[in-house]
């Protein structure tokens, strides 16, 4: 469950590249069975990754959404939540 | 003799035996790859002795004993070999599965130097001090240091274009280069290669692996990510497609960020520089001319 006033973190065990307007995500790992997980993140995912700034709440970075693509509020909401479910899932994200 | 040097993928590497009554002895793989005693970009310290760890060291990477059998990875053994880091060096510490004359080593990794300490311990005098995993190991903390790509890939040189054909286990590496090399292509290699800029240029370089097998050395023109296919097919890969697509193949171990992020923007000029597709292809014949017209 993703509380809306939460404010969440880049793990610090991901390695960002930023390719035009996209990511590819790496996590640091320890194993060499975990070694193939390479993440990407699309144009949509690259901006909230980017609002991850420590400072903003999930509800926040929705507004942001809104703006920034000129979507409706509930598109927003959708989009972000489902980018917050998948990044905490993997441990990309951590509170 | 106590020393002896290598010219590897343009790194002058110098293994020079500090034990009394050791003599270090390069395997045939080697042998094309042996350098005069000019300047070394490398070199490493040979001592024959028990592997004692300093105290305050910290684990980092484990890899465990893998055997393929019939084409599947099959663990053997947790312990392999591990990565540790004592402040700012770097240890590799190994054991040798395939060998019972080699007990132990540790390579002393010292970025940013010249100059490492290979600690082995076994029963014999003459010493392959490049013996498996020892090789790919120094290679990949050489390269991965230089922010050069040490991949899983088949290069081949075909009507003057270097091709690179990468992918896992079972992709059709081998395969590519035995077509290629029929139809009178030059392998660089089959199995591994070490990609480095130079001069704006993608050279890809082989690396000592089979008896005999001469340095060699090829510009990159096209990136392949290859699979089997009922057809031959190619698709042009965007920059994230295709820096996922390479980093799944490379050679890395991804326990330190700066490594990932040297190793990330590699690949990143790579794929800026030059065509990265994906492939499909029939093993046979007609896929040496679907490449040559694929431009």
């Amino acid at each position: 469950m993703i509380n809306l006033n939460t404010i969440y973190f880049r793990s610090p065990r991901i390695v960002a590249r930023k390719t035009g307007d996209e990511y590819v995500l790496v996590p640091v790992t320890n194993q060499i069975a975990d070694m193939k997980s390479v993440y990407t993140l699309n144009t949509t995912g690259a901006f909230i990754w980017e609002q991850l700034d420590g400072m903003k709440t999930v509800r926040d970075i929705i507004s942001e959404v809104e703006n920034e693509f000129e979507v409706d509020g509930k598109t927003a909401l959708n989009d972000v939540l489902a980018f917050f479910h998948d990044m905490k899932d993997y441990l990309i994200i951590v509170e | 003799m106590n020393h002896y040097s290598l010219n590897i993928a343009g790194y002058r590497i110098l293994f020079n035996g500090l034990t009394k009554g050791i003599t270090l002895v390069p395997s045939p793989a080697q042998h094309s790859f042996i350098t005069g005693n000019e300047g070394y970009d490398l070199v490493i310290n040979v001592t024959r002795s028990e592997v004692k760890m300093p105290h305050g060291t910290r684990t980092v990477f484990r890899a465990p004993y893998v055997e393929e059998i019939n084409g599947v990875p099959v663990k053997k053994n947790n312990k392999f070999w591990t990565v540790l880091k004592y402040g700012d060096y770097i240890l590799i510490q190994t054991s040798f599965p395939a060998n019972e004359d080699y007990n132990e080593a540790v390579v002393f990794v010292r970025p940013g130097e010249k100059s490492w300490d290979l600690v082995i311990d076994t029963s014999v005098t003459e010493i392959n001090p490049f013996i498996y995993p020892l090789d790919g190991l120094i290679l990949y903390y050489l390269t991965a240091l230089n922010g050069d790509i040490f991949i899983h890939g088949s290069g081949v040189r075909h009507k003057n274009r270097g091709y690179l054909f990468t992918g896992s286990s079972g992709k059709g590496k081998s395969t590519l280069a035995c077509l290629f090399s029929e139809a009178g292509a030059g392998v660089i290699h089959d199995d591994r290669l070490i990609i480095r800029k130079r001069d704006n240029k993608y050279i890809m370089y082989n690396t000592p692996v089979y008896p005999d097998e001469q340095s060699s050395s090829a510009e990159l023109a096209v990136v392949y990510l290859i699979g089997h296919g009922r057809e031959n097919v190619s698709l042009t890969l965007t920059h994230t497609e295709a820096i996922t697509g390479l980093m799944s193949n490379c050679i890395q171990h991804h326990w330190n960020p700066e490594h990932i992020g040297t190793l990330t923007g590699a690949i990143l000029s790579l794929v800026t520089g030059l065509p990265v597709r994906t492939l499909k292809f029939v093993p046979d014949r007609s896929i040496v001319t679907f490449i040559e017209d694929d431009e």
